[in-house]
């Protein structure tokens, strides 16, 4: 089961358009993996719980753990069809929508450092 | 991208005090790796189910571009750590700040993918930014 997480804002277009938005992640996913089974959330944030450049964001943050390797061909597509989705759908500028394949990448080699972590992209996941 | 998911005790922060912060998180990052701001993302998650560890005031999780190198991390953390204990009048030992790597092509913002830190692309991609 794929579980795709959506970061929207509170009362925005987004948000009173969350059906057309599944529909439509759950169409791109099924037309390019048959075989995998999609299931999408949202999770509206409030007003004054998120900023983009340090003003109220307006932003979307669509977060797909694909869990396959993708060439980077595969991935501009697929990204882009989801991207295109969101401008569509709601209004918004490609700006105001982040998509990110949350897992099949490969590990990438993390620098030294005390307080990083490992590459383990499925933490976007959780935003 | 970069994204700062902040963790935080209810009510440790107010609006303000969440603005400040997020103001220097783009001060920070940006000035630290030259990142352009109109892509630094800050999003508060106040800690309803205890995730938190005992005495922890706050958890930031930078999910950001490989390619920063652990000094620019550890500024980084060090910094923000500061910050968000600064504003909210709390210890700094309270306050964890770490990140993750994320490869930059598995991600879409301005309806391009990401270009990798320092690399030819991102000297374009930087140039039709909008600042």
């Amino acid at each position: 089961m794929i579980r795709v997480n959506c970061v929207i804002q509170a009362d925005s277009s987004a948000d009173a358009a969350r059906a057309e938005l599944e529909r439509g992640l759950v169409d791109i996913h099924r037309a390019r993996y048959p075989d995998a089974e999609i299931e999408v959330t949202f999770q509206a944030v409030a007003e004054g719980y998120m900023f983009t450049e340090g003003q109220q964001s307006t932003s979307s943050i669509v977060a797909i753990p694909l869990g396959r390797a993708t060439t980077l061909p595969e991935r501009e597509e697929f990204l882009r069809a989801v991207c295109d989705l969101w401008v569509d759908v709601t209004g918004c500028t490609d700006h105001e929508v982040v998509v990110a394949i949350t897992s099949g990448a490969p590990a990438a080699e993390s620098a030294d450092s005390d307080t990083s972590t490992s590459s383990d992209t499925s933490t976007l996941q959780e935003a | 991208m970069p994204l700062y998911r902040t963790l935080v005790r209810p009510g440790l922060l107010d609006v303000e005090q969440r603005q400040r912060f997020s103001d220097d998180v783009v001060e920070v990052h940006c000035g630290v790796t030259g990142a352009p701001p109109s892509f630094v993302h800050v999003l508060y998650v106040d800690d309803h189910d205890g995730q938190l560890d005992a005495g922890q005031n706050a958890l930031v999780f930078g999910t950001i571009r490989h390619g920063r190198n652990g000094d620019q991390k550890a500024e980084i953390a060090t910094r923000l750590s500061a910050a968000l204990a600064g504003h909210a009048g709390v210890d700094v030992e309270s306050v964890t700040t770490v990140s993750a790597d994320i490869d930059a092509s598995y991600t879409m913002e301005g309806g391009v993918l990401l270009p990798d830190p320092g690399s030819p692309e991102e000297e374009a991609w930087k140039a039709g930014t909008p600042v």
